[in-house]
Formats: C-alpha cells, structure tokens, sequence
C-alpha cells in the first residue's frame, strides 16, 4: 500500500510538473498534421477545415531578430514574416518582393516602384489593430537604420559598403545609388528584412515577437521545439497555409521517420541512406534542392608547400573524384545526390560555365601526379612516400566531422596516399574547424560555400574573401581585376563571360580543387503543392512566384 | 540533522567552487571561436577584422581568464548568469524554463525503471538460480551494456515508423494537447531514458533482496507459517529498498546528464538540448550556467537522499557520522 501511495505521489509530482511546463502550441500529436477544423476565432464558416503544414527542420534558432538573423534556420521563417525588397529564385534570378518592379537610370542610380497595397502586420503590441501601410519612408528609413553601427545589423558592413545615397521619390517610388557599379547590388538588398521602422524607435523587441510585412505572422515560439506562424490575411497574395509550423528536430534520421509517420509535411533534408525508405510511401516524394551546394578541397597559401602550383595540380590531378561521389552519395534509390563540380559557380548561376572548366581543371591522371611530383625533386622512401631532403611530402586535411565532407576527405586522403603523399584526415567538429580556418591553423580542408551568387568573392577575391569562411589566403590580383570587372558590369551576357573567366583563371591555378555540387533532397509529402517549383525555403512560401499550400 | 544538513551546504560551497573554475577552465582551453559562431561566416556576411575585434570586446573574451571568471562567480553569487552569447537571453531564465521538461522526462524515465526492476530484480532473488534468475541478469547485463542513443533510436523505429503508434518526436502541453498526448510523446523518451538505470536497478534489488531473504527476521516471518508474499512485501521488500533509493538518488543526476542525448534524439526541448545547443554553438555563459546549475540539482538531491535514508531507517544517525 505503501508503495502504491509513493509510485502515485510520483505520479501526481510528474502531472504537476506538466501542468507547470511551458506552455507553447504543439501540433497534432503523433497525428498526421494534415488539416484541422477551424475554430470559432477564425471566424470561417463551420466545417472548414485549416490549412496547416508542419516543417521539420534539422536547424535550431539562434534569433528571430531580423537585424541580427544570418543562420539557414532562422531565415527559413523570417523570409515568412518579413518581405524584402527583392528576392531570387532557384536560378539567382530577381523577382519582386516588397519592389513590384525596378530599373536603372545608369550604372549608379536604382529605382525601385514599390507596392501600394503592403501593411505592417497587426494582432501586435506594435501596431495593435490599426493597419499602417509601408511606405517608401519607411524603405528608407530601415536602410538607414540597417548601417547604424548602433543597431548591430549583420547586414550593416554589406549595405554600407557601396550604398552611396536613398532617395524617396513618392510613397511608392525608391532611388538608391551605389558608389560603385553593382551588378549584384540587388543581392545586398535581398539580405535585408523590411522590419518596422517604429519598432527601433520604441524599443519594440522583435525578437521575442517579430513583426514585419509578409505573408504570415507570428504567433509562438516554443524554444529548441517549434515556431508557429499564421496567414496574415492583409497581405497582398492570400496565402496558401492558414498555419505554419517550423518542428525543431536535430537527429536527420528522426526527421526522416517523422516524415513517414506524417508527423510533419516537409523534411529540410533526407540522408542517403533514408531515402529508399521514404520513397518506398505512396504518398512521400523527394526533390532536389533548388540549386548545387559547392564543395572544394581547399589550400592554405600561407602554407610553403602549397605556394608551389605545381605541388597543388599534382594533388588535384591524384584524386579520383568522380569514384570519391560515387562512393560517399551511393543510396538504395539511385537518387543523385551530387554532380561533379569542374568549377566553383553553382550551375544553375550566371557565370557557370562547365565545358571552359573542364579543358582547365586538372583531370584524374595518378602518373601525371607521380610524373609531375619526381619533376620537383622528390623521390619515393621506404614507406612508399615521397620525401624531399628528408622531408616527408606530408599535410593534413581537415573536414567537418559529419558526412558528406568527413566521408569525401577520408577517400581523397586515401587516394593520395596511394601516390605517396601522406595525407592525413582530420575531421574536426564544426566551431573548432571554422576558428581553425579563420587563425589559419589548416593545410588543406575541404569545405562548402560560395553557393551565393557572390560566391566568387567570397572565395577567392584576396580582399573580398577576408572575413568569410573560406579563408583560402589566395592572392592573384589577375583575378581581383577580373572579379571587379565582372561584378560591375550591368549586362548579364558580359559579366557572365568575366564570371566564366575568372572561375578559369582560379581553377588553371588549381587556387582550389572543385569536387561536387551537392543537390540536398527535400522529403516532400504530395498533399504539399507548388513547392516543386522551387525547393528551397530561402524565399517566402509566399510570394510573386510561388503560393505554398496543402491539398 | 539540522547540524547535518548544515554541514552539508557548507561542505557543497567548495565543491561547486572547483567545479565552477574546472569548467571556466576547460571552456578556456576548448578550441572553437563564439564570435564567429555568433556573427555567423555564411556567403551571406562577411566581418572586418574591426568587426570582428569589437565582437570579442563586448563578450569580454580579450580579458585575462581570471578576471572572466571573478565576473562570472560575482554575478553567480547574486543569482545572475550573464546573458547567452547567441540568443541574448538570461542564462537562468532560460534553463529554468527548461527545467520542468528535463524533470518530467527524468521523473518518467525513474517510474519505469522502478516498474521494470522491482519485479524483476525480486523475482530473480526469490529464484535464486533459476532460469529466471539468469534471465533477468542477462536483460541487465543488455540494459546496461546498450548505448541510450541507439535504443532511442531503435524505439523510434519500431514504435513511430513500424507500428505508427507513437510520434517520434517532440513534447506535447497537457493542457494545451491534453494528457494522451502528453504520455504518447514521453512515453518512447522516458523508456529510452530509463534503460541503464531499470538494468542497475535490476540488479542491485536482485542482491539486496538474496541478502535480506537470508536475514534471521524474514525466516521467522515463514516459521509463524505468513504467505510467501506476505514476507516478500512485508518484511523483506521495505529493507531491501533502502540501498535502492540511495542509489536512485545519484541517479538522478545521471540521468540529467543522461538527457542530453535522449532529448537530442527525442527532440525534447529540456536542459539537456540546450547543454548541446550550447556546446555546439560554444555559447559560455550558458554552458557555464547550465553545468552549474546540474552540479547545484546533483548536490542538492545527494542531501535529501541522506535525508530520505535517514527517516526510512531510523538506524542510520546522520549527526553522529
């Protein structure tokens, strides 16, 4: 009896526990998450059911500040909550955001038509029920508001870089002049989300609750478990959802048997070895990401051995890398995960440009790289590696310590240690491999990134690059001129041909060594509609080309 | 005991003092960079050198590690943590909002623990030797030797992705999903949970109970001719129990720590995610905080376990040990 009333107390601390827990919305449990009727508050008609999709995402929030916001997780949603001037599609083309239309006067001068029919969003302590249009005004005042150092925008150093001037022309009409010719200024502008002007005046903090202009509103969120957002029914397009739910799940294997127990809509990403599973359910599909994900094997030119050019296309030309995709993207599918890369722009970008790589990326040719090594002065030791004045042709090469990088660096140390370089793999985990790049603790490294559309210089600009990830210490000022040239020239046909000569120029240097564009595969449920087109969450579920919505 | 237990908490003072300065020091030495974390290094943004500098000086990672941690401790005293380095939120505010789920999967994971060793750790004792006995030590030997993430994981499996009766991940809110769904989403966490301790378990009641089935008091229950139950719960059972929730009391704390992969697997958004989310995002503060506040909850539930000992076996004296 005594027991029995311990194992109830027990019981009854636990319910109390619950009880006290916070509270945050959950969606359905364990059911499917499909549609749920639609409440009183709603006003709708009886009967009618809600339009609810559940998004599982791998990524954890680190803020909903709109300011401050850079990581992949918290743009999924922000994009959602907040419009931008412009946005791009799959193929880093602009389409209109809050912008309808744009043009240039020259080379400097921007004008941007804007809507007249876009309102900050109400139901808030900011703007409580009054409906306050956006106005040019405002436009303006957030760019402002953006490169004060004060307010701490992580845009701040990437607007005011070129941003000469802004003009309101009327409440629908914006001049911004660049100090510079920009033909990617309209990138720059992308990146920055329309936040209510009046929230920085107030003190109003939008990361607790963000308010913006897009096409669903916040509603909660429920830290490290889910985000809940709402149609916001003064947007311009009606949305396609009435709710949207962000599902925190960090285990990629979970997410994948969440998707298949239709406890969510969309998976942000499915493993290789998951993918035969989810394809194997009727109602499950996958689609490729909506463009390639650049990796490279990179060099620390502050490092000796790799100052030698010779050296580097040796090291490139040992490696098998299309055996190396076979290998780390092989899946019960057959899906194709990854293509090979023979250079660094994404291919669905201007400037990529696959056949002029190929005749200047370094082939596979393992005797070419013995050839060329012997030609150098080294000669083979006992162990079966090459040594110079008895120094062993050795280096490490770091990787991040999860697949598909840890993988692709195993099998490319392997493969040179087949010819006789001892190379070392050395996956490290995340935070200490980025602060090992950036206090050049690194010999070799394989990395992504440079998947923007100013992605070349970020890789291999030698002043632009300084202060990303990359870290390459590549200087070659032949390609500075080229990249400058390219990224202000306005005509796309023009800047497409600089692109594809600077990229030759970079990979006739073997600056890097191009291995895969990786095309991540979405897990889809099909009752989820005109995400197809373009898969990716970088860009609202709503806007000028696409209308997300449940069957 | 009121001597004691003062004792006790002044005894706890020193030790949450090296542990403070045993993490402010590993911190110190572990490689990775917070201010790259948190400025980001995506495509998408790029820091001067100036930026970056000024970044490290408001976080007052360029000061002398000593001066950090005389900060950290001054603050500590008075109840403040500081303020995580990515999400600017308290450090306290936020692992108390925490806490109630790590406490709930971890009361849940004990119950099962107990429900599957009490039985079996008595019925290998009462059959000593037997098939039973082997089976049960056998389970635990498993119970023991499995890996938490791999169980969890073949738990999901099984139950969310074959038989569909469980969600695989997540918490739902009693009074926002209602009870059911509340227990259909602890119940695959807490049992995943539970399994190194429901082995220990097993195993310990199994000894404890072949020792107290052996004491003179329990033969003298059978020779006035009591049921075999009777003297099972009765008599042997109570005393038995006393070594059990001694070590069920340090347990606990085992399986806060416990949590972090369960709650990582499990997608449960406890003290033991945000552990992880911190590491990985080399947040300090709430690192710090968060370890803290563990080793304060691990103390704290050792006393009361003293304490507990104390009033269930009026034996034990605690002010003359």
């Amino acid at each position: 009896m005594k027991k029995f009333t311990r194992i109830l107390s027990l019981l009854l601390t636990a319910c109390l526990l619950a009880s006290c827990a916070p509270q945050a919305p959950s969606s359905s449990s364990g059911s499917p998450n499909s549609s749920k009727p639609s409440g009183a508050q709603s006003g709708e008609p009886a009967g009618k059911e809600e339009k609810v999709m559940t998004i599982g995402t791998q990524y954890s929030i680190a803020t909903l500040n709109p300011l401050k916001a850079t990581a992949d997780g918290d743009r999924y949603v922000l994009c959602n909550i907040y419009e931008s001037l412009v946005e791009y599609d799959s193929a880093g083309k602009f389409v209109p955001g809050f912008a309808q239309s744009w043009e240039t006067e020259d080379d400097h001068t921007w004008v941007f038509h804007l809507k007249d029919n876009s309102y900050w969003q109400t139901g808030n302590d900011l703007f409580k029920d009054e409906k306050v249009p956006v106005t040019a005004n405002d436009v303006k005042q957030i760019f402002e508001m953006t490169m004060d150092e004060a307010n701490e925008s992580a845009q701040r150093v990437a607007v005011s870089s070129n941003l000469e001037s802004i003009e309101v022309v009327d409440d629908t009409t914006i001049k911004f002049i660049t100090k510079t010719p920009d033909a990617y200024f309209l990138s720059t502008l992308a990146n920055v989300y329309l936040f209510p002007p009046k929230a920085i005046e107030t003190g109003f903090d939008l990361t607790k609750f963000p308010v913006g202009s897009g096409p669903y509103k916040f509603v909660k969120y429920a830290t490290d478990d889910e985000v809940v957002l709402e149609k916001n029914a003064d947007f311009a397009i009606e949305p396609g959802l009435d709710e949207v739910v962000f599902k925190i799940i960090p285990d990629k294997s979970v997410l994948a048997i969440s998707l298949q127990n239709n406890e969510i809509d969309l998976a942000t990403t499915v493993m290789p070895n998951d993918l035969a599973s989810v394809l194997a359910k009727e109602d499950l599909t996958v689609v490729a990401n909506a463009s390639g994900w650049y990796r490279y094997m990179g060099f620390n030119f502050d490092n000796e051995l790799f100052q030698d050019p010779d050296i580097r296309r040796a090291v490139c030309m040992a490696i098998d890398v299309d055996s190396a995709i076979a290998a780390t993207f092989r899946n019960d599918a057959n899906v194709d995960i990854a293509v090979r890369a023979y250079g660094p722009i994404p291919l669905e970008f201007v400037g990529a440009d696959e056949e002029a790589w190929k005749k200047v990326t370094p082939a596979y040719d393992p005797e070419g790289a013995k050839a060329l090594i012997e030609s150098k002065g080294y000669t083979l030791n006992a162990n079966g590696i090459y040594e110079k004045d008895g120094q062993e042709l050795t280096f490490t090469l770091k990787s991040a310590n999860y697949d598909p990088n840890m993988k692709f660096g195993i099998i490319v140390s392997t493969e040179l240690k087949k010819i006789g370089i001892n190379c070392v793999s050395q996956p490290t985990e995340w935070a200490t491999l980025l602060s090992d790049l950036k206090a050049g603790n690194k010999e070799a490294f394989i990395m992504g990134g440079g998947s923007t559309l100013t992605g070349m210089n970020s890789l291999f600009h030698s002043v632009k690059s300084k202060g990303g990830s990359h870290a390459l210490n590549y200087v070659n000022l032949e390609l500075d001129v080229k990249l400058d040239q390219a990224f202000a020239t306005m005509d796309e046909t023009a800047r497409a041909a600089l692109l594809s000569e600077a990229s030759c120029i970079a990979m006739e240097d073997c600056a890097e060594l191009p291995l895969f564009f990786e095309y991540a595969q979405w897990g889809m449920n099909k009752r989820v509609q005109d995400f197809e087109q373009t898969p990716a969450l970088y860009f609202s579920l709503t806007n000028s080309q696409r209308n997300i919505t449940v069957k | 005991m009121r001597t004691y237990i003062i004792k006790r908490l002044l005894q706890a003072i020193p030790t949450l003092l090296v542990i403070s300065f045993l993490i402010f020091s590993l911190l110190y030495i572990t490689p990775g960079d917070p201010v790259l974390i948190m400025l980001g290094t995506s495509d998408n943004q790029t820091m001067t050198e100036e930026e970056y500098q000024a970044a490290k000086h408001d976080m007052g990672l360029d000061r002398p590690m000593l001066a950090r941690y005389g900060e950290f401790l001054t603050g500590a005293l008075r109840g403040d943590l500081g303020k995580s380095y990515i999400t600017d939120e308290d450090v306290f505010d936020t692992i108390v909002s925490k806490m109630p789920a790590t406490l709930i999967l971890t009361l849940a994971a004990i119950l099962i623990a107990l429900m599957i060793s009490i039985p079996l750790g008595i019925l290998a004792a009462i059959r000593h030797n037997s098939i039973w006995d082997t089976l049960a030590t056998f389970l635990a030997t498993i119970g023991t030797s499995l890996p938490k993430f791999w169980f969890g994981l073949v738990l999901i499996i099984f139950f969310s992705q074959n038989l569909h009766w469980l969600p695989s991940q997540g918490i739902a809110y009693p009074l926002e999903d209602g009870w059911l769904a509340f227990f259909r989403h602890l119940i695959l966490p807490a049992a995943s949970l539970s399994l190194g301790l429901a082995a220990t378990q097993t195993r310990m009641i199994r000894s404890s109970m072949l020792d107290v089935l052996g004491q003179d008091y329990v033969r003298f229950a059978r020779s006035k001719g009591l049921k075999e139950r009777a003297v099972i719960i009765g008599h042997a059972m109570k005393n038995a129990m006393i070594p059990v929730v001694t070590v069920i009391g340090s347990e606990f704390g085992s399986l806060l720590g416990g949590a972090v992969v369960t709650e990582t697997i499990f997608s449960w958004p406890g003290i033991g995610r945000l552990a992880m989310n911190s590491i990985n995002k080399r947040d300090y503060p709430m690192i710090q905080g968060n370890t803290l506040v563990m080793c304060a909850i691990f103390l704290t539930i050792n006393l009361l376990v003293d304490i507990v000992c104390a009033w269930l076996n009026p034996k034990i004296r605690l002010d003359k040990q």
